[in-house]
């Protein structure tokens, strides 16, 4: 299953990683109709900033994932591809996701009282927010390769430093 | 193999997918007393105001697993935890490999003069609630004993259904043990603001009848309300009969070890009916919460088939309500015992309400009414017993706080590494 990493020392904190969300979960598709949309879309993930550091929080697909569990009305559930989806007509609004959610990444729209989170773009082959991201702080890709890629980079270091 | 699990609620169906999870192959049996499929008991409450909603049953998850064989209308006389097998009440003998009791708890009633007969009701199944529903239809006032948070939600259906709802509770404010006196203040203008009438510090004493008719309900201070339909939201109490007569170790609760394991051999319990440890103060509990449930099932369920996870306790507050377009989340401590070392941060800005309960290094409770985003930061925090005095400053704001937190261990690594 594919993942969504976060390299931190390369996020800039121009968050169009959120504006790509929201557009990409708008009716219009585009950003200057999408602010005028009612409900005004909304991303799903957050970039916060923390001791000078910009962090990207994402919705990790947990499995378990404490949403799922907690989902009082059976309006989650996960998908052939893993990730945890909102099932159509089915949520309450009782916030019990977002009381549970140790990432704090599910979102409340107020409009139809229901809960947002991230769909990781099921109709895309890249997610919005990685495709946007103008540093490649973002990786959409397995966790293997993502491994190699960091050990390969960790043995290039190690090897200059043994010269 | 065969494992049977005994109730059909959040605790026996979680356990029965952990069960299939891990062994595909092995026989899964579900015993409930109930005559209808698994329901989401939370929703219940939205029967008095609509329908019967077609989700209120479990769905089947696309790509789930094979069937369970689910026995419906069943009641368990007795269990020989020697001979491992139980017996039904209609005689029926049952022998298991490994046995679940997920039997919940049930609706304590009023032990008052009068309390039998017509006009009263709990609310814990689906019977109670489409008992209800249809007492709200013909009766005009309702008297609910209890302002927790199965009365809250009643008296809101109610009211919602055009009924004068009246609150009597003992405590001197709203949901006591989830909120602290100034929730319950915002949330008490709120419920009164809607037409619901609340009376704090009394208590029902009886119900006055007139043949089988409710004439009215008498209060310890000599009121007597006028009232038709009466509900009960006491509290609950843990099904354990079945264990105690089986010679189970058994308290409040049924009594576990940390891998949800009773005192009797290849016997597991989970849900409502465990006394488990509490998460934050190490005391012991009785759960009731459907969060939960689902966790110690699923726990419970990989164990039976095979697994060692170890169940870190629960939550005794973990509560999200909305009250008249007011989000509330109350978790953890959020009504301070005396003694112990805690400090609190509180912020009020009009109907915007957030206390946060630190003790030493790490939080302990918080409660939000207004602005609930990322509070589930909070819960992360809390049950991860993280270190944040340093960064505390900064948690007014959870992922902002997460975020901070986060940081600071990042440098903590990386200086390690270096």
């Amino acid at each position: 299953m594919k993942e969504l990493f976060v390299r931190l020392d390369r996020c800039q904190g121009c968050r169009s990683c959120q504006l790509a969300c929201a557009v990409a979960h708008s009716r219009s598709k585009n950003l200057f109709a999408a602010i005028s949309e009612t409900p005004v879309p909304r991303y799903r993930l957050f970039i916060e900033r923390g001791q000078g550091l910009n962090v990207p929080l994402t919705c990790r697909q947990c499995d378990p994932a404490p949403c799922l569990d907690a989902c009082i009305a059976g309006a989650l559930y996960r998908d052939e591809r893993g990730v945890v989806q909102r099932r159509e007509g089915s949520c309450v609004g009782c916030w019990t996701c977002i009381m549970i959610c140790p990432y704090g990444v599910v979102g409340r729209e107020k409009e139809r009282k229901i809960a947002v989170k991230c769909d990781r773009c099921p109709d895309l082959e890249v997610p919005a927010c990685v495709q946007a991201c103008p540093t490649r702080a973002l990786i959409y890709g397995e966790a293997d390769s993502f491994g190699a890629d960091i050990r390969k980079a960790a043995a290039g270091v190690l090897a200059r430093a043994a010269e | 193999m065969r494992y049977v699990i005994i109730g059909n609620g959040a605790a026996g169906n979680a356990a029965a997918a952990a069960i299939r999870t891990w062994d595909p192959m092995g026989e899964v049996l579900i015993f409930t007393d109930e005559p209808q499929p698994a329901y989401y008991r939370p929703l219940i409450t939205n029967l008095i105001e609509e329908g019967l909603p077609e989700d209120i049953f479990f769905q089947k998850e696309p790509g789930s697993p094979p069937e369970v064989d689910l026995q419906l209308g069943k009641r368990i006389a007795g269990l020989d935890a020697g001979l491992k097998q139980l017996t039904l009440q209609d005689g029926m003998i049952c022998a298991y490999d490994r046995l679940l009791l997920a039997t919940g708890a049930s609706a304590i009633l009023p032990d008052i003069p009068g309390w039998q007969g017509p006009g009263t009701h709990v609310l814990r199944t689906l019977a109670d609630a489409q008992a209800l529903a249809q007492a709200a239809r013909e009766g005009k006032n309702a008297v609910i004993i209890g302002a927790g948070r199965v009365g809250l939600k009643a008296a809101l259906a109610l009211r919602h259904r055009g009924l004068e709802v009246t609150l009597v509770e003992q405590a001197l404010y709203l949901a006591p043990v989830q909120f602290d006196e100034m929730a319950g203040e915002i949330l008490g203008k709120t419920l009164e603001a809607v037409g619901i009438r609340l009376i704090f510090n009394q208590t029902v004493t009886a119900v006055r009848r007139a043949g089988d008719r409710i004439i009215g309900l008498a209060l310890a201070d000599g009121r007597v309300l006028e009232a038709e339909v009466v509900v009960a939201a006491v509290g609950t109490r843990a099904h354990v009969e079945l264990a105690r007569k089986a010679g189970l170790a058994v308290n409040q609760g049924i009594l576990v070890d940390k891998w949800l394991r009773t005192s009797a051999p290849d016997i597991y319990a989970a849900g409502d009916v465990v006394e488990t440890t509490d998460i934050v103060t190490g005391q012991s509990i009785v759960s009731g919460l459907w969060t939960n449930a689902v966790e110690m099932g699923r726990i419970a369920g990989s164990n039976m088939a095979g697994a060692a996870i170890e169940y870190p306790g629960a939550f005794a507050v973990l509560n999200s309500l909305e009250v008249a377009g007011i989000p509330t989340v109350a978790m953890g401590l959020t009504n301070l015992p005396a003694g112990g070392e805690y400090q609190v941060y509180q912020s009020r800005r009009g109907n915007n309400y957030r206390k946060l309960v630190f003790q030493e290094e790490i939080l302990v409770g918080a409660l939000l009414v207004g602005d609930i985003d990322g509070a589930g930061v909070y819960a992360g925090l809390i049950r991860g017993k993280a270190k944040i005095r340093k960064i505390c400053g900064e948690l007014e704001h959870p992922r902002s706080g997460l975020a901070s937190w986060l940081s600071s261990r990042i440098s903590k690594a990386e200086r390690a590494a270096c």
